[in-house]
């Protein structure tokens, strides 16, 4: 059966069987403790039990390859189904909404909390979580002895280690390099474009323009605008956070990202920041679906290769 | 003859609980069969021995999930509806209900503290956010006490006051700590103050049982007092009654009752304000049966409410003071009209 279990414990299974692990990318730790464990083969299939450390701390051994998933996080479903392995789905939350195949899955509920009996009655071998939700977790780890496996990555080195993760547990390791490449390549094809702008256009991103939230630093929002050959306004303050209007008028942006196409005319005629340089110059943006700039998973680069459109028409002019 | 009649209510009201209870353990968002259920719960007396013929998973869900819940919400349900039903009585004031003396505010204050800062920490068997509400709940009433009393004596009005005052300090204390934490953490946080019983286990029934016996049991004894005390504090004075010793008790004792339950399911409105208000317009005001009834009624209250909650929209829980309020609201006013009209007929 699959388990966390402590560090020490799981040692000690180890040692039982002969495990193969260097298949296992990323962050996947090989703690082989046998010394005399021969040069691993490079072949890109998980041998099951595996053993992975993950973005939570824990080291998760998964006994054999998962058949049942319960992904609790939206995130963690659109990676599931880009790896190929969304028919393993069992059960996902209500804001699971990509793809639209998750319709068939059954949801578990909300995070706030999620139905444990629905939960338990699909028989997972494997729990997808993010990070936080630390009831949940203890409650799913220790009263009802269900294996988890938590993914949060900050920036997008991290996301790529996740994706390799996800792709060793769940044994699509093929798939999981192929998503990252492909990823990597979209990123460089627009961040060598990027890097040619002479100007770093000064962004702010409004996530609620009363009370004015924004994406500051350490958020996916606040990379993407630098990839993309902007200046995140937003970038002094941490995470997701307040902002001050004195102090949104004082940066004076040149553009305005709106987390959606229909409040940009409501940014354009609201009272009190008539003054700022992308008003003025009609420079305020909605993306069609917030997700792509703030969901970790492939569709980020959809998301970025936007945002580089929208801050740096003239780069992208055929 | 009158105890006699009470006698009849008490067994009425207990029988209604039961029949809650069973039900609320048959219903949920997996339908268990009822043969079945009924074979996983006797393979739980001590001395059964029954073949398993069950899925596993089932057993778990009644068993590991669905049970403790149940029982859990029985007893937060009795805790806050006797403590509601007491400080009503002390406070003389219809709008009093467990959480006027702040107790909710400073359980919510430690609760927010524990899920934004102690996330990660695994305390054995409890966890942080239990013990931390706890401790802010009774915190906060030491706080009110010592601002209303002046040498040994403390006056109702000046309780109230400042109990009304330290509540909505800890309220903007939950405002900036929400403020300052990460989003996914403000959610659990405004979840949390919203109260539910979704985190129950068997270890929480376990804490919360002998404490909830000893509690009510110690504010059932002073049902006579409290009697006395509805003529005022004078007349009390005048019966036998230490009025500052039995103000002193009800607030202890309420205020550890409901700080008990807080720090299990958060704060769950509604249940101890109208449910004594409830048992009041249909027992009479006599606090010895009234508070004893309270228990039983508030517990059937909650425990039905929690599993509409749990089950009325699929898998997708919704708050339970929140069906509470919606159902239990204009049921509550229909019957305050009843009496209204009937009594000014009479």
């Amino acid at each position: 059966m699959i388990g966390i279990r402590k560090v020490r414990a799981m040692a000690l299974a180890l040692v039982l069987t002969v495990s193969v692990l260097a298949g296992c990318t990323g962050s996947a730790t090989q703690t082989t403790p046998t010394p005399a464990s021969t040069p691993a083969p490079t072949a890109k299939v998980t041998t099951y039990p595996v053993t992975l450390k993950d973005d939570a701390g824990n080291s998760v051994t998964i006994a054999q390859e998962p058949k049942h998933i319960v992904s609790l996080a939206p995130s963690n479903t659109e990676l599931l189904f880009a790896l190929g392995k969304g028919p393993l789905l069992v059960g996902r939350t209500d804001f699971c909404d990509y793809p639209a195949d998750v319709k068939n899955v059954p949801s578990v509920g909300s995070l706030f909390p999620p139905s444990y009996e629905k939960i338990v009655a699909a028989k997972p071998d494997l729990i997808l979580m993010m990070g936080g939700s630390a009831d949940v977790k203890k409650k799913l780890a220790d009263e009802y002895k269900l294996p988890i496996l938590t993914l949060e990555p900050k920036n997008f080195d991290e996301l790529y280690n996740d994706i390799k993760l996800l792709g060793a547990a769940v044994n699509a390791q093929p798939q999981a390099d192929k998503i990252v490449a492909d990823m990597q390549a979209a990123v460089k094809e627009i961040t060598d474009k990027t890097a040619k702008a002479t100007a770093k256009p000064a962004a702010f991103y409004v996530a609620s323009d009363d009370p004015i939230f924004t994406a500051g630093s350490g958020t996916f929002i606040d990379a993407l605008i630098t990839m993309a050959g902007g200046t995140n306004v937003g970038g002094d303050v941490k995470g997701w956070a307040q902002y001050n209007l004195e102090q949104l008028v004082a940066k004076n942006p040149a553009i305005l990202i709106a987390d959606n196409a229909t409040s940009v005319d409501q940014l354009k005629a609201k009272k009190g920041w008539d003054g700022l340089q992308a008003i003025k110059t009609g420079k305020v943006y909605g993306i069609s679906d917030w997700n792509l700039m703030t969901r970790p998973g492939p569709r980020l680069t959809q998301g970025l290769k936007w945002l580089a459109e929208t801050i740096h028409p003239e780069l992208f002019s055929k | 003859m009158r105890a006699h009649r009470g006698r009849v209510v008490l067994v009425i009201a207990a029988l209604v609980l039961l029949a809650t209870l069973l039900l609320a353990a048959g219903i949920g968002a997996v339908r268990i069969p009822v043969g079945e259920g009924l074979r996983i719960l006797l393979s739980h007396l001590p001395g059964a021995h029954l073949a398993r013929t069950w899925p596993e998973p089932h057993e778990t869900i009644l068993w590991q999930i669905r049970l403790p819940r149940v029982v859990l919400g029985a007893l937060v349900g009795m805790a806050l509806s006797v403590a509601g039903g007491a400080y009503q009585g002390l406070f003389k004031n219809p709008l009093a209900d467990p959480y006027v003396l702040g107790v909710s505010g400073g359980a919510a204050v430690g609760g927010a503290l524990a899920i934004a800062f102690l996330d990660r920490m695994h305390l054995k068997t409890l966890g942080p956010v239990p013990l931390l509400a706890f401790a802010g709940g009774l915190l906060a009433v030491t706080v009110v006490y010592r601002l209303a009393s002046v040498g040994r004596r403390v006056t109702v009005v000046a309780l109230l006051l400042a109990g009304v005052a330290v509540g909505s300090l800890m309220i903007s204390l939950v405002s900036l700590i929400l403020v300052i934490t990460r989003p996914l953490e403000r959610d659990i946080i405004i979840f949390w103050l919203m109260g539910g019983l979704s985190g129950a286990n068997w270890t929480k029934v376990g804490w919360m049982l002998p404490y909830l016996a000893a509690g009510l049991a110690a504010l059932l004894c002073y049902g006579r007092e409290l009697n006395a005390l509805l003529m005022g504090e004078e007349t009390a004075a005048h019966l036998g009654v230490d009025v500052e010793r039995l103000k002193r008790m009800i607030l202890i004792v309420g205020s550890l009752l409901t700080a008990g339950a807080v720090a299990f399911s958060g704060a769950i409105g509604f249940v101890g304000l109208i449910v004594p208000h409830m048992v009041r317009l249909l027992v009479g005001p006599d606090h010895r049966l009234m508070l004893p009834v309270s228990a039983l009624v508030g517990a059937t209250v909650l425990v039905a409410a929690d599993t509409a909650a749990r089950s009325a929209f699929g898998a997708t829980e919704v708050p339970v003071g929140l069906v509470m309020a919606l159902a239990g609201g204009p049921f509550f006013l229909w019957l305050l009209r009843l009496k209204l009209k009937a009594a000014a007929g009479a």
